[in-house]
C-alpha cells in the first residue's frame, strides 16, 4: 500500500489503487508537548498509514500505536457502531502531522480502536475533516488533502488576506488624516487673505 | 481496559456529576488523584493545564454532561468492511 502525502496527492501508475486501498496517508504521531516536558522532555514519534474515514464521527487509532508510545489514558467512553457491540475503549490525547503537510493537529482527543485486522493503524475520521478540504476523484484515481481548508481562517491565505486588509485600513486611515490635515490648512489660508 | 486512576476518578466523578452539572455543564474538567484540577471551555485547555498542574499525565479530561453518549468511530470499521480491502 503506498502512504500518499498530503497536501496534493496523486497515484502513481502501476501501484495499489485508490479503489483498492482507499485514501491512505503517511501520519506521524506524537505525544502532545506538555507530555514530553513531563517526561522530561521524551517524545516519541509513530509512523503509521492513517485511512481518510468519511464514515468515522471520531478519529481513533489502534492499541498497538498506543503502546508503541506509552500513551496513558486520560478517560474512556463507550464505542458503538451500526452492527457492533458496545465496548470501553481508552481515550487518549495525541498530536499528528500528515508527512509534508507542515500543519500539525494538536492535542486532539483520539479512541483506541481494534484495527488489528486493517492494513491502517489510524482513521481519520470527521471530527479532523472538519478543519479540511477533501476531495476523491476515483476517475482518476487522485485525492487531495488540504490541511487546513483554503476556507478557514487558519488557512495561510487568508491569515496573508486578513493582514493585508488591516494594513490598507491603516493606509486609509493615515491617508484621511492627512487629507484632514490639508484641508484643515487651506481653510486657514483661505481665511487669511 | 482502563487504568486504577481512571477508575477512582471515574467514581470521583460521578459522586460529583450532579453538583458540576449545576454551574459548568458542556465544560471540561480535569480531574487529578480524585481532586478537580480545573474547569475550562475545551478539551485542549483542560488536557494542557490539566497535566501542566498535575506535573504527570495520569490525569482525566472530561466534559460535564448529564450521561455518557458512546462515540462513533467508523461505521466501515463496525461492518467488517476495513478488514479486507476489494481488489478488482
Amino acid at each position: 500500500m503506498p502512504p500518499r502525502t498530503a497536501n496534493k496527492c496523486t497515484a502513481n501508475p502501476g501501484r495499489p489503487s485508490l479503489h483498492q486501498f482507499g485514501p491512505v496517508l503517511s501520519a506521524i504521531i506524537t505525544i502532545p508537548e506538555v507530555a514530553a516536558r513531563a517526561r522530561g522532555g521524551q517524545r516519541p514519534a509513530a509512523r503509521v498509514d492513517a485511512l481518510i474515514d468519511t464514515g468515522a464521527g471520531s478519529t481513533c487509532i489502534s492499541a498497538k500505536v498506543a503502546d508503541q508510545l506509552s500513551l496513558r489514558p486520560i478517560g474512556t467512553c463507550i464505542v458503538g457502531g451500526a452492527y457492533g457491540h458496545p465496548e470501553e475503549r481508552n481515550l487518549y490525547s495525541v498530536n499528528f502531522t500528515f508527512e509534508n503537510s507542515g500543519f500539525e493537529f494538536a492535542d486532539i482527543q483520539v479512541s483506541e480502536s481494534d484495527l488489528h485486522a486493517c492494513p491502517y493503524e489510524m482513521l481519520v475520521g470527521r471530527d479532523i475533516l472538519s478543519i479540511c478540504h477533501f476531495t476523491y476523484d476515483g476517475f482518476t484515481g487522485q485525492f487531495t488533502l488540504e490541511v487546513p481548508s483554503p476556507r478557514s481562517p487558519d488557512h495561510p491565505s487568508s491569515v496573508a488576506k486578513r493582514k493585508n486588509e488591516i494594513q490598507q485600513a491603516e493606509l486609509g486611515k493615515k491617508k484621511g488624516k492627512s487629507r484632514k490635515r490639508m484641508d484643515v490648512a487651506k481653510k486657514s489660508r483661505t481665511k487669511n487673505r | 481496559m482502563s487504568s486504577e486512576y481512571l477508575q477512582k476518578d471515574k467514581e470521583w466523578f460521578e459522586r460529583n456529576r450532579e453538583e458540576l452539572l449545576k454551574h459548568h455543564k458542556s465544560r471540561w474538567i480535569a480531574i487529578h488523584d480524585q481532586e478537580s484540577i480545573g474547569i475550562f471551555d475545551s478539551f485542549k485547555e483542560a488536557y494542557n493545564q490539566g497535566v501542566e498542574k498535575a506535573g504527570s499525565e495520569d490525569i482525566t479530561v472530561r466534559q460535564i454532561t448529564e450521561k455518557d453518549e458512546p462515540i462513533e468511530t467508523s461505521i466501515n470499521l463496525y461492518l467488517g468492511l476495513l478488514d479486507a480491502p476489494t481488489y478488482s
